[in-house]
């Protein structure tokens, strides 16, 4: 068994560090708000702890978190250890006797009675942990009592400890209030703080296997809009979820921009909360070091999508699928999952694309009412004889008012061809075979 | 001008000076190119290709088919959709993977042509029955310079424009598609 702990010397937001940390072992504890155990062993396939320590504090150190760490073959020595910055278990002094008595949690109670226990060690000239571990099990409880026994069996086997479970949290959310006396009037602090929480909630999400989808920031403005309402709420999209944070932000940013400016604040911001709507899963994978431009180009195609999207309208830019009917202008969809290279299979089956007949490449979104007059029909200035070629009949859906309509090509003397259909004496053109 | 002292004496091909003034450089022949099968000497990249005539979307099909699932981005402005707009069901039908195209469709043309262009994530940028001002395609061009992408604009009549490195005229007959060159900028 192998215990990772960070000790921090102020107390830390827990359940933040939690999440970040759910990524390499879902067996962790804390100690009030001051120190996290990580049992790490069971993953050593995938991470060293030195490695999985390592890591840690690049995190802490990017969240500006103060800590001390260290590693032992048990949650109290760890604990003891990084609490007071020893390196082994024979330098930790009798005070570290609580982390022993009760590593994940704290309880004053307790600390006064070990208080009373370590200033007897002391008469009795006792000054290391190690002293105590060489008195028997008889004469602790005999002194002692139950406290007694407990220390004597968590000295020799603390790394039989049962752990309390971890439940990551649900819903990942972070706040920030700016100063009652100097509320913001502009975005630009708000975009300092986003920046700093983005990456928090992209680490959480990380290590819980999600990517950010989309969230929303909500704004508690000083006074009342015109709507009535001191909260004002913008929602942030993220089209198919995105793990880098400098992405987000920039995305975020983006479209907060957008659409301040289209309804701007009319009261100062006192505070505003970023709350996670949606996330995807996603499967940890290695990075390819030699062609890293894949990744890159898909973040750099959901960039595009969403800037698109933001000026040119939601519908604008999209994916399409085929779909199963027979009706020309109902056979395709369009798809808002958006990658650059995707996997995914078209929703009709692969045999449709023989069974049905062959589909011109450009349609009408409106068919064109042409006039026939003496077996010809007059499109873009030249007289088109109607010779129909490929006739294909086609029946609205049962459900829907019941219509005919009976599909035919024409070859123009420019060798265009055209699709035509018949529907009720009267002649429209589809679409082009160009 | 070229500098006389620059030229000297010595006697010095058309094609040498045009290596010279590197407009050998901007004409398609010195780039490499995409194959295509309808048009055997291939398709200059980096540059502006015009395909115009009977059958330029089926022509574009094909070319894409043969591209091994590049990713391909088909502007289109609905208001401008002379033959109509394209579908993607007949594009299926030809055994075209749809995931591999991303379709724009939109009003401000020019601006998400330059957004797609500078993004240069796409080899295969489609612009199909689109009106550019000369100095607007003079501006596309140079953005497609600066990666290896391949800009086709379809139109259904052939632009009076210096700008495409490439023009082709497409005919359907008996026999199928053929593309012919209508003209080609530089040499070559």
């Amino acid at each position: 068994m192998k215990v990772l702990c960070y000790f921090f010397p102020n107390d830390v937001d827990v359940q933040l560090l939690g999440d970040i940390f759910y990524q390499y072992t879902p067996q962790m504890a804390f100690r009030g708000r001051r120190a996290l155990l990580l049992e790490v062993s069971k993953g050593r396939k995938l991470y060293s702890a030195e490695h999985i320590q390592a890591r840690g504090l690049v995190y802490l150190k990017k969240l500006m978190i103060l800590c001390r760490s260290s590693l032992a073959t048990d949650a109290p020595t760890a604990l003891a250890l990084a609490a007071f910055n020893k390196s082994h278990f024979q330098q930790l002094p009798l005070e570290s006797l609580i982390f022993f008595v009760s590593p994940f949690r704290t309880d004053e109670f307790l600390e006064k009675q070990l208080a009373q226990m370590i200033l007897y060690f002391q008469k009795l000239g006792l000054r290391y942990l190690k002293d105590v571990q060489t008195l028997s099990r008889a004469s602790l409880s005999a002194r002692f009592g139950t406290l007694g026994g407990l220390i004597h069996q968590n000295l020799l086997s603390a790394s039989d400890l049962l752990w309390p479970v971890y439940v990551p949290n649900e819903v990942v959310e972070e706040k920030v209030e700016f100063d009652f006396e100097y509320p913001v009037h502009n975005t630009e602090p708000i975009l300092f703080y986003l920046k700093t929480i983005l990456e928090k909630i992209a680490w959480r999400l990380r290590g819980q296997g999600k990517r950010l989808k989309s969230f929303y920031l909500e704004f508690k403005l000083e006074n009342k809009d015109r709507s009535g309402s001191d909260l004002r709420r913008i929602s942030i999209s993220l089209s198919n979820g995105i793990l880098s944070p400098k992405m987000i932000f920039a995305i975020a940013r983006e479209q907060m921009d957008h659409q301040i400016r289209q309804n701007p604040f009319t009261a100062r911001i006192s505070a505003f909360r970023l709350v996670v709507q949606d996330h995807t899963p996603f499967s940890v994978s290695q990075r390819d070091l030699f062609d890293p431009k894949n990744e890159e180009d898909e973040e750099g195609y959901a960039s595009l999508v969403s800037r698109m999207r933001i000026r040119l309208g939601d519908q604008a830019v999209f994916k399409a699928s085929a779909v199963q009917s027979y009706i020309p202008e109902l056979n395709w969809q369009k798809q808002q999952h958006n990658q650059l290279k995707s996997s995914l299979q078209s929703v009709a089956e692969s045999r449709e694309r023989e069974f049905l007949p062959r589909r011109p490449l450009r349609l009408f979104k409106m068919p064109i009412p042409v006039q026939a007059i003496a077996g010809f029909i007059l499109w873009n200035g030249q007289s088109v004889a109607l010779n129909p070629q490929g006739q294909e009949i086609i029946f609205s859906d049962w459900w829907n008012e019941k219509t005919e309509r009976i599909y035919f090509r024409l070859k123009t003397q420019t060798q265009e061809i055209l699709w035509l259909f018949k529907c009720q004496d009267q002649f429209f053109i589809h679409g082009v075979f160009d | 001008m070229l500098a006389p002292a620059l030229v000297g004496n010595k006697k010095w091909t058309l094609e040498q000076l045009r290596q010279l003034v590197g407009s050998a450089d901007s004409a398609g022949s010195q780039r490499p190119r995409r194959s295509c099968s309808l048009y055997p000497e291939g398709l200059p990249l980096r540059s502006l290709v015009e395909v115009s005539g009977c059958g330029k979307t089926q022509f574009a099909v094909q070319f894409i088919q043969e591209q091994a699932s590049a990713p391909v981005a088909w502007i289109e402005d609905p208001r401008r959709a002379a033959q109509g707009s394209i579908n993607p069901f007949g594009l299926w039908q030809m055994n075209l993977d749809l995931q591999q195209i991303t379709f724009i469709e939109t009003m401000q043309v020019e601006w998400a042509t330059q957004q797609v262009l500078q993004s240069q994530l796409f080899p295969i940028v489609i612009c199909s029955e689109l009106l550019f001002h000369e100095k607007i395609l003079r501006k596309f061009q140079l953005f497609v310079e600066k990666y290896e992408g391949l800009f086709l604009l379809l139109s259904s009549e052939v632009h009076q424009s210096w700008v495409p490195a490439l023009q082709l005229q497409v005919q359907r007959s008996t026999h199928g598609l053929s593309a012919r060159t209508l003209r080609r900028r530089g040499v070559g």
